[in-house]
């Protein structure tokens, strides 16, 4: 009874009205009669355990209903795809074998600058059999498969039982050919057909690219040459001279410092083309099947580092150039520079004050971030927008990579990009950015293909001026600073070294892992080329005093290319025009250079009237 | 005349235990198996090296591992729910700072001789946990919102952890699942409905307040149009397609598969294995794939069904809507009907952890039949002073 009661009061509380319970007999102790006879009372009381199962059973059976929906939703996209689908690929085209298409000439061929071929196509025989045509399965399977290695005649046998067509192989030898013929098996079949050949091997491999049949160019200017429909001969900006020279240097320089790859990029700052392109370890483009995936990536376009001090640069100048530092600025490195928690400080320090040339000179992160900070976040971020570093950096190549940088841009970001920490960019990035800064202002996106004429898309970034004492500064890198190894005589090269610890993977970066960089241009009083080499991970030899750091590993690589590229490109080492002259002149003006040259009560001949004399001054006795 | 019935309420020994093992829930799992052997074989080029010979074993540990969480009567399961998920909630903790880091997430962590993944553990704790949880509420309490509060929080923990890995299809799936167990234990559809749209608005604020990296919403949209980014998020998704399509009705024929083993498709043994086998056996290979999981799935909710006590039910259903959230989930991302987010398709892909939680958990299912009978799973002692 009592349950009977609280029964309302429960419902209420509940604000639901229950269903009636089905049966409910208090039962006297009598015989119950009902239409089946008299038997004994039947209890059935639906308990409130027995109503949470029903309840849960529902729950069961509306959950396990929910995924038969979900389920049959499935099959109907299974049998979407499968059955009506788009027709099924044919799979012999995709195997390999690169039908000549109906409209459509032969693919476009590669050559560098000066006409040497570096991609063309050449014919092939293939092999396929027709089976309508064949008279013994048996027999022409057995007969093939007695002179092609590796085909098993049984499969073949059941293919050309129950196929109309069987694609065999993209390519046969003379040989083979000779054989199947005197075979002499109805229904086999011999396709023309081309292939693509490299004959430059594994030289400029990743400008090169890949190209794999049925599915275009997959890299490089292969893939530009699908990207942007080319056709005929394609004339891109290479020099496979210089390639070599690249190439050559670098390989020798990783081998030397066990370094774990290593990269480089030589473009033309007057137009932005791309004269050379590495990236070690490379790969043959004619197999490239033998070359692991890691070795088929181009490091300078894919790949993004946290370049270092290279940044510093880019900082001095866009200070320059916003009139907020010149010659004469003055900067305090005497302590450690604190900035909401976070702790810059100097490789090397360096005396309690660094003047601006200093500090690229010692490479000075807290110099280069005091700058930034004087300029603030807004006008750093213009530079380094304008200067491709932000965005992604479009080409004709398919490689493509965002460069990587902090959403949030405070003081703390501002002051450790200045010196190219917490910003990761493509190598190519980087270089091209350094172009504006040391070829008058102008910033060029990098090319790939040849081009006539002046380029008229530059964007001017820094003016004549800004980038006139930047050069000077520069030099006085190589001359007085962390770069000496860098001097190729007679190029009067300038430029920067970098040394990024290597972020680890847990967070934080490795202290002797390095990206050890540099980046230069050259003749410096009249930049034609800038050069960007990098050592990944180099390991310290004897020779170079148990030191891994850029100017002593990067730095030679770069003097090397230098010192050899010159005379391809018709650069002398003596430049006695008046370029140069100007550049002497511009570099004796200014207040610093007596201490760069240390030759204080020096008279030198007026460089303008005398260029040579100037000179033969400048190289000293 | 009397009738011996055997007395199944508080648990049998292990010679009865034997007799009463679900034989044709084996049989099925052993055939999914068997399909991924075959799969992994032809994906190496015919090959029992390297996936298809270890995935025999890992099947044969694994299997053995079922009959053993089986044989534990299912009182103990219970007594053991709460200690399994702080222990694996312990090593979900411990990730951040002893784990490895692959493809670039941190996801595993070494005891001893093996390597494991705590998020996979973790989707059979936590079921383990709300089914102990929900065991012991009342059931008037299951929509009171005081007494839903643990049971987010027992989902919410693992979660997040999971999500900093970060592993967001793993945290979603294990969050999915860990919902499920609540409206299976009767959540008013009130609650629930109030649920969906908080955790609907959650969503949307946390993409707004960018929670979610750029490449994770990418990934997770790209499946709406993986034309879009053919060569990034999509590329996945479009070559999967193309293979999948071109097995047509009674597919390639073992081995055949040309467009998978040709090596474009990526992740072609784990994650994306479904493609291989629809290539290789078509429309009518993969149906029956598609049948064999439905029908194991169909065995665990009857066994819920059948379970007398709230835990096991629970527990039985929970851990067959994981299970086929896993292929619904694997299947439906390789046909673009749901995002690339990396699940396993359970028994066939290869992975090792993957393989023994999802046949630990069946473990679990089995003990949960074999005990079905018991309705409180309280100990024979008390039973006895009772």
């Amino acid at each position: 009874m009592e349950e009977r009661k609280r029964k309302p009061m429960l419902s209420r509380l509940k604000k639901r009205t229950e269903k009636p319970v089905r049966v409910d007999i208090i039962h006297d102790g009598s015989p119950v009669v009902s239409g089946r006879g008299t038997h004994l009372p039947i209890v059935a009381v639906e308990s409130a355990s027995q109503r949470n199962v029903r309840l849960m059973h529902g729950r069961i059976i509306a959950m396990a209903f929910v995924f038969v929906i979900v389920f049959g939703v499935l099959i109907i996209r299974l049998a979407e795809i499968t059955l009506s689908g788009p027709a099924p690929e044919p799979a012999v085209r995709v195997i390999a074998f690169d039908a000549p298409k109906e409209n459509s000439g032969p693919r476009a061929e590669l050559a560098d600058r000066n006409g040497n071929r570096l991609a063309m196509n050449a014919p092939t025989i293939g092999l396929a059999v027709e089976t309508r045509n064949v008279w013994s399965a048996k027999e022409t399977a057995e007969g093939i498969a007695s002179v092609l290695k590796g085909v098993d005649a049984a499969r073949l046998q059941k293919k050309i039982e129950t196929r109309s067509y069987v694609f065999l192989r993209n390519e046969i030898s003379d040989f083979e050919r000779e054989k199947l013929v005197q075979l002499g098996l109805p229904g086999v079949q011999f396709v023309a057909g081309t292939k693509r050949v490299y004959p430059q091997g594994d030289l400029a491999a990743h400008l090169v690219g890949q190209y794999i049949a049925g599915k275009g160019g997959v890299m490089g200017l292969e893939g530009a040459i699908d990207r942007l429909e080319l056709s005929g001969m394609v004339v891109s900006s290479i020099d496979i001279s210089a390639q070599q020279i690249l190439e050559e240097e670098l390989a020798s320089a990783m081998a030397l410092y066990q370094a774990k790859a290593a990269w480089g990029v030589i473009m033309d700052v007057r137009n932005g083309e791309i004269i050379a392109l590495a990236s070690l370890p490379d790969f043959n483009p004619n197999a490239p099947g033998n070359s692991p995936a890691d070795h088929r990536r181009n490091r300078v376009m894919y790949d993004r580092y946290e370049l270092g001090s290279a940044f510093k640069p880019l900082t001095a100048a866009a200070a320059l150039e916003e009139g907020i530092a010149d010659f004469d600025s003055i900067y305090d490195v005497s302590k450690k520079l604190r900035i909401g928690g976070r702790t810059i400080s100097d490789f090397t320090p360096k005396g309690p004050a660094l003047s601006f040339m200093e500090v690229l000179q010692y490479s000075s992160n807290i110099g280069a971030a005091q700058m930034a900070l004087s300029m603030g976040a807004e006008r750093q971020q213009d530079y380094l927008r304008r200067l491709g570093l932000l965005d992604v950096l479009e080409t004709e190549l398919p490689e493509r990579r965002p460069s990587a940088y902090p959403e949030r841009w405070g003081r703390v970001e501002t002051a450790t990009i200045a010196y190219g920490h917490g910003i990761a960019v493509t190598p190519l990035q980087l270089t091209a950015a350094f172009a504006a800064v040391v070829n008058g202002g102008t910033y060029y996106r990098p090319t790939f293909l040849k081009q006539e004429g002046v380029r008229e898309d530059g964007q001017r970034v820094f003016s004549q001026q800004t980038s006139a004492s930047m050069r000077i500064a520069l030099r006085r890198v190589i001359t007085d600073g962390t770069s000496k190894g860098a001097e190729a005589p007679g190029y009067y090269p300038i430029g920067k070294t970098s040394t990024a610890d290597k972020p680890s993977k847990t967070g934080g970066y490795q202290e002797d892992v390095r990206l050890s960089s540099f980046i230069g241009a050259f003749p410096g009083y009249d930049p034609r080329f800038v050069i960007l080499v990098s050592l990944d991970e180099p390991k310290p030899t004897e020779a170079t005093a148990g030191w891994a750091t850029a100017g002593w590993v990067a730095a030679p690589v770069f003097k090397n290319v230098v010192s050899r590229l010159g005379p391809v490109f018709g650069l002398n080492p003596v430049g006695d025009d008046r370029a140069f002259a100007g550049f002497m002149r511009e570099f004796r003006q200014n207040p610093d250079r007596r201490l760069a040259l240390n030759e204080e009560s020096f008279t030198s001949p007026d460089p303008a009237l005398d260029p040579v004399g100037a000179l033969l001054m400048e190289l000293g006795p | 005349m009397s009738i011996i019935l055997p007395d199944r309420r508080y648990g049998l020994g292990l010679l009865d235990a034997w007799r009463e093992i679900n034989w044709p829930l084996i049989m099925l799992l052993s055939l999914i198996a068997g399909a991924g052997v075959a799969t992994l074989y032809s994906v190496a080029g015919g090959s029992w090296s390297p996936w298809a010979a270890n995935h025999i074993l890992r099947y044969v540990i694994a299997l053995m591992a079922l009959f053993v969480c089986g044989f534990v009567p299912l009182r103990y399961w219970l007594a053991l729910a709460y200690p399994a998920y702080f222990f694996v909630l312990f090593l979900l903790l411990l990730v951040p700072f002893i784990g490895e880091v692959s493809m670039g997430a941190q996801r595993w962590i070494t005891l001893g001789a093996v390597r494991v993944q705590p998020s996979e553990l973790m989707k059979v704790a936590l079921i383990l946990a709300l089914a102990r949880y929900y065991h012991g509420l009342e059931f008037k309490r299951v929509s009171n919102p005081i007494f839903l509060v643990p049971p987010l929080l027992l989902i919410a923990m693992p979660v997040v952890l999971i999500f900093k890995q970060p592993d967001l299809g793993t945290a979603l799936m294990v969050a999915a699942s860990g919902f499920a167990v609540i409206l299976l234990a009767g959540l008013s559809w009130r609650v629930t409905i109030v649920g969906v749209i908080a955790a609907f608005v959650g969503a949307v604020t946390a993409i707004k307040m960018g929670l979610l990296k750029a490449y994770q919403i990418k990934r997770l949209t790209a499946f709406m149009d993986p034309d879009s980014d053919p060569l990034g998020s999509g590329y996945h998704l479009t070559q999967s397609k193309i293979a999948l399509g071109s097995g047509g009705l009674a597919g390639k024929g073992f081995m055949e598969g040309t467009q998978s083993q040709l090596q474009f498709l990526p992740e072609k043994h784990t994650d994306f294995i479904f493609t291989i086998f629809g290539e290789e056996f078509g429309f009518i290979g993969a149906m029956v794939l598609l049948a064999l999981y439905f029908a194991v799935f169909i065995t665990a909710a009857n066994i819920a069904m059948q379970a007398k006590s709230h835990f096991g039910r629970l527990l039985a259903m929970g851990l067959a809507v994981s299970f086929i959230l896993y292929v619904l989930i694997n299947t439906g991302m390789v046909m673009g009907l749901a995002p690339v987010v990396g699940v396993p398709l359970p028994l066939v892909s290869y992975g090792g952890t993957v393989m023994l939680t999802v046949m630990i958990s069946f473990g679990l299912v089995m003990s949960t039949w074999i005990n079905r009978d018991q309705d409180t799973l309280r100990t024979a002692s008390t039973v006895s002073s009772l």
